[in-house]
């Protein structure tokens, strides 16, 4: 019925996509709660550890805050058990089964096309500017659906409590075997034709691709979303 | 003496000795020492390690010389220009300018060519220093005057920077990265770009150094030499400042390099000031290049933190312990003419009045829309009135904590936020998040209070020398300020997605107001209000000076220290509540003083009720302004604060100069 931030979900998020009417709550870190209050939701859904306190919501309307980046960091597995847990408080276990299943089974035929995939670790980034970029690895989204699919993660470094890390193009260059796969919006101006880039190892022999924006501080349809994006970025398809 | 074991000299041979060591271990990493000439020479494109070093690393080593030598050189003009030793770029607000600038266009065009981000950080800081320098003419530039007003401006173009960065920080995460002064670089662009403006900036500059080296001995003397001080002063403001922006568009917020180094150049013995320009900007180089090798050399360890953070954040604590031993020249706040009421009015009369106004801003934001919504009006009620009542404790206790700091300043420019009790809470609260999470509500507030428990004794600590002068108190407080925006501005930079909500924490979140913070905060602005009457004599005694102070039995050490402690107190509370920057502190007294409110104990009261009213106007602005995206109160109340300010000098302007 409604979210936060809508616009921005729309721009980064994509999928799955908003209806027309979704209302938008403003802010991720504190929606309206009047506005909140006044659509008298019958469900609250939050996640656990960010924005207004699973008490407030409570006051309001039943409320559900899931908890995906966690100590455990298994992002894809909290996902998976915030889908349950939503289907069971919603009573649709049924729908809940089933999308996991068709889930389970559309990364099980990427996993097997991934078999033909010449094995090179990748390198997932996402261009800050022209300087620094946040390199995704333990414990997080892609990383998890890296791992269902077979395909390793070239990034072993350390990594924050949201699965990634921020560092310098010299990092990528400490993974001269790697496929280097940027998340769009790329790097400003002409950076990629730059001495500097294409020094790099993996952009010397050709191993870079784009994929479209992904969201990855998503749940269960993100993950996917990734996993789809991948078997095109690589082409597996 | 220690400069005769220190000289200019030994000091940058040693500081470059340490730099060019760390950057070689670093550059060891990457190119056998071997390869070393062909990687400076012609690097070999299949080789990263040597097009890294060629077209990143000596890059990178030559933008840290020359942005700190003419951050620095810059900065030693504005001191000797102003007569004061705590000018810098970004005590005047240039910084800050600039990056507001830069922040404003980058949301309007997708992508901000290099060009286009000299000019907006030029005219950003160009307007900055337009206003502080406007500001500041008034009371001839007296230093302490300059520096409030550079606060102000750094303090409102920080604060609008934040609000963008709340509203838009998925895509201006590279503004906030450029922002907090990383010297990473890509190409020799911005090296070239740096080189070309010294080249023209410094000899221009240099024309001066005669007429400037007079205008640091005093006034009278330069006017009867026949200098025409505001013109040249104008001039020479203009050109420094525009040397000063062209180094922020290219390499970020790099803060108090500047007046470090012209200080360390000073305690190293260069005493004119052709020496003071030339090693200062040497020693600055050095600096910022020793600061930068070690960011380089601990990536790997402690991962990308920026530069300027560094710089920032050992800056500050540099004006700390420069402030025990400063000049005495600002110890002294000058006095700004007071706004005189024609008409004398019944100031009994005019408590009410402000007491009125105060009960129909409650009951018009508890009403405003209630039956719009089509739910039970007592559902909205129930959340609202928290927030309105926190607003107005908050605002009640900033505004007798403004009454109180400008009658002993005697400035009206003062305000409880530059006391440093605002930044450290603000650091206690981001330290409470990082260490506890964000489980519990209180962690936040324990944090906040030890913050500012632990910043203000920072600020008392380095003012106790000088028995507690406002002056020293409230420099004090502005360095444990931008202490607290660098650290800020790094977690902007992160990507944490908790980035937004830290931001908002400190920004003053009266929407997350509960019913139990509110009574306790209401409680404690009564108990506030009920007290202050026993400070009356005080208050009332100090402005006349410490002799006067002694004649009439008062110890005025030991008074301002209390009086602190109290001020501090409350502005602590209020920051927990709606954040560090409203300026109510400094709106509230002079409104109720405009209207012709005379004697202590009317203007707390006054002056209270028009901050609880200005706070709950900010809550409702900020809920009614961008629904369903709300605005902070604290930044309505510095959106609403900072013209103010601006108004006030102007109308002081005006009385003064009527004879």
């Amino acid at each position: 019925m409604a979210v936060a931030e809508a616009p921005l979900y729309g721009d980064r998020v994509v999928v799955p996509a908003l209806s027309q009417e979704t209302i938008d709550l403003g802010l991720r870190s504190w929606p309206n709660m009047e506005l909140l209050r006044s659509l008298k939701p019958d469900l609250i859904l939050s996640q656990v550890g960010y924005g207004v306190s699973q008490a407030r919501l409570n006051e309001i309307a039943p409320t559900l805050a899931l908890p995906l980046y966690s100590a455990e960091r298994k992002p894809l597995a909290a996902a998976e058990r915030a889908l349950r847990e939503i289907a069971a408080k919603t009573g649709r276990e049924q729908v809940a089964t089933e999308y996991l299943q068709q889930s389970d089974a559309r990364l099980e035929t990427i996993a097997a096309e991934a078999k033909k995939y010449d094995g090179r670790p990748l390198l997932i980034i996402k261009f800050t500017d022209d300087r620094l970029v946040d390199i995704y690895g333990a414990g997080g989204l892609f990383d998890d659906v890296l791992k269902r699919l077979g395909i390793p993660n070239a990034w072993n470094g350390a990594t924050n409590n949201w699965g990634f890390a921020t560092a310098g193009l010299d990092a990528i260059a400490r993974y001269p075997e790697a496929r280097i796969i940027i998340i769009e919006p790329g790097p400003p101006g002409t950076f990629l034709q730059s001495a500097l880039w294409k020094s790099l190892p993996a952009v010397r022999n050709g191993h870079v691709a784009m994929i479209p924006p992904t969201w990855v501080f998503g749940a269960f349809p993100s993950a996917m979303r990734f996993a789809e994006v991948i078997r095109q970025g690589l082409g597996l398809a | 003496m220690i400069s005769r074991l220190i000289t200019p000299t030994r000091l940058c041979v040693i500081m470059a000795l340490a730099a060019f060591g760390l950057y070689a271990v670093a550059i060891s990493g990457y190119v056998p020492i071997a390869d070393l000439s062909a990687t400076l020479l012609h690097p070999d494109p299949a080789s990263f390690g040597q097009i890294y070093v060629h077209y990143s690393l000596l890059p990178r080593i030559i933008v840290a010389i020359l942005a700190g030598a003419a951050l620095t050189f810059a900065g030693t003009i504005f001191q000797q220009l102003l007569k004061n030793p705590l000018a810098e770029p970004s005590t005047l607000g240039i910084l800050s300018g600039a990056q507001l600038a830069i922040t404003l266009l980058s949301l309007s065009v997708v992508t901000i060519s290099a060009f286009q981000r000299d000019i907006a950080a030029l005219i950003g800081g160009l307007v900055a220093v337009a206003i502080v320098s406007g500001l500041a003419r008034k009371t001839d530039f007296s230093p302490m005057t300059l520096l409030l007003c550079g606060m102000v401006i750094s303090f409102s173009a920080g604060s609008a920077s934040v609000i963008l960065a709340l509203f838009h920080h998925e895509y201006l995460r590279g503004v906030f990265i450029w922002g907090s002064g990383s010297l990473i670089q890509n190409d020799y662009s911005n090296a070239i770009a740096l080189a070309i403006r010294l080249i023209i900036f410094v000899p221009v500059l240099l024309l001066f150094q005669r007429p400037l080296a007079i205008a640091g001995l005093d006034d009278a003397n330069a006017r009867s030499l026949g200098l025409s001080l505001p013109s040249m002063r104008a001039l020479v403001l203009f050109i420094a400042t525009i040397l000063a922006a062209f180094v922020v568009a290219r390499v970020g917020v790099i803060a108090f390099v500047g007046l470090a180094a012209s200080h360390i150049a000073r305690m190293a013995g260069a005493r004119t000031l052709n020496e003071r320009l030339f090693w200062g900007a040497l020693i600055g180089a050095f600096l910022l290049l020793v600061a930068d090798s070690i960011v380089l050399v601990s990536a790997p360890i402690i991962g990308e933190v920026p530069t300027g953070t560094i710089t920032a954040i050992a800056g500050a604590l540099l004006m700390l312990a420069l402030l025990r031993s400063a000049s005495p020249s600002i110890d002294q706040l000058t006095p700004i003419a007071e706004h005189t009421s024609p008409r004398p009015t019944s100031g009994r009369a005019l408590v009410f009045v402000c007491g009125a106004i105060l009960v129909f801003a409650a009951i018009f934001s508890l009403t405003e829309q209630l039956f719009t919504h089509g739910i039970d009006p007592w559902g909205i009620l129930s959340g609202r009135w928290p927030r309105v009542l926190t607003s107005a404790s908050a605002g009640a206790m900033l505004a007798m904590a403004g009454a109180i700091t400008q009658a002993i300043t005697r400035n009206p420019m003062a305000s409880p936020e530059g006391l440093g009790v605002s930044g450290g809470a603000g650091l206690g609260i981001i330290a409470a998040f990082f260490f506890g999470g964000m489980g519990s509500p209180l962690m936040p507030i324990a944090g906040g209070i030890i913050g500012a428990i632990l910043s203000f004794s920072l600020v008392l600590a380095v003012a106790r020398r000088r028995s507690y002068a406002p002056g020293p108190v409230l420099l004090g407080g502005i360095a444990v300020g931008a202490l607290a925006t660098a650290i800020i501005s790094l977690i902007v930079a992160s990507g944490d997605p908790r980035a937004s909500y830290i931001l908002a924490w400190t920004m003053g979140p009266t929407f997350r107001a509960t019913g139990i913070v509110a009574l306790i905060a209401t409680a404690l602005a009564l108990i506030g209000l009920a007290l202050s009457p026993l400070f009356r004599r005080w208050v009332e005694v100090l402005p006349l000076g410490d002799h006067t102070a002694r004649a009439l039995g008062i110890n005025p050490g030991r008074s301002r220290v209390v009086l602190l402690l109290f001020v501090a107190t409350l502005t602590g509370i209020a920051t927990l509540v709606v954040g560090p920057l409203s300026f109510v502190g400094m709106m509230a007294p002079h409104i109720a003083r405009v209207a012709g409110v005379r004697g202590q104990t009317r203007m707390l009261f006054a002056a209270s009720a028009i901050g609880a009213a200005l706070m709950i106007t900010a809550d409702w602005l900020g809920r009614a302004a961008d629904f369903p995206y709300e605005i902070p109160a604290g930044v309505i109340a510095a959106f609403i604060g900072g013209p103010y300010f601006l108004w006030v000098i102007r109308s002081n302007g005006k009385t003064t100069s009527r004879p």
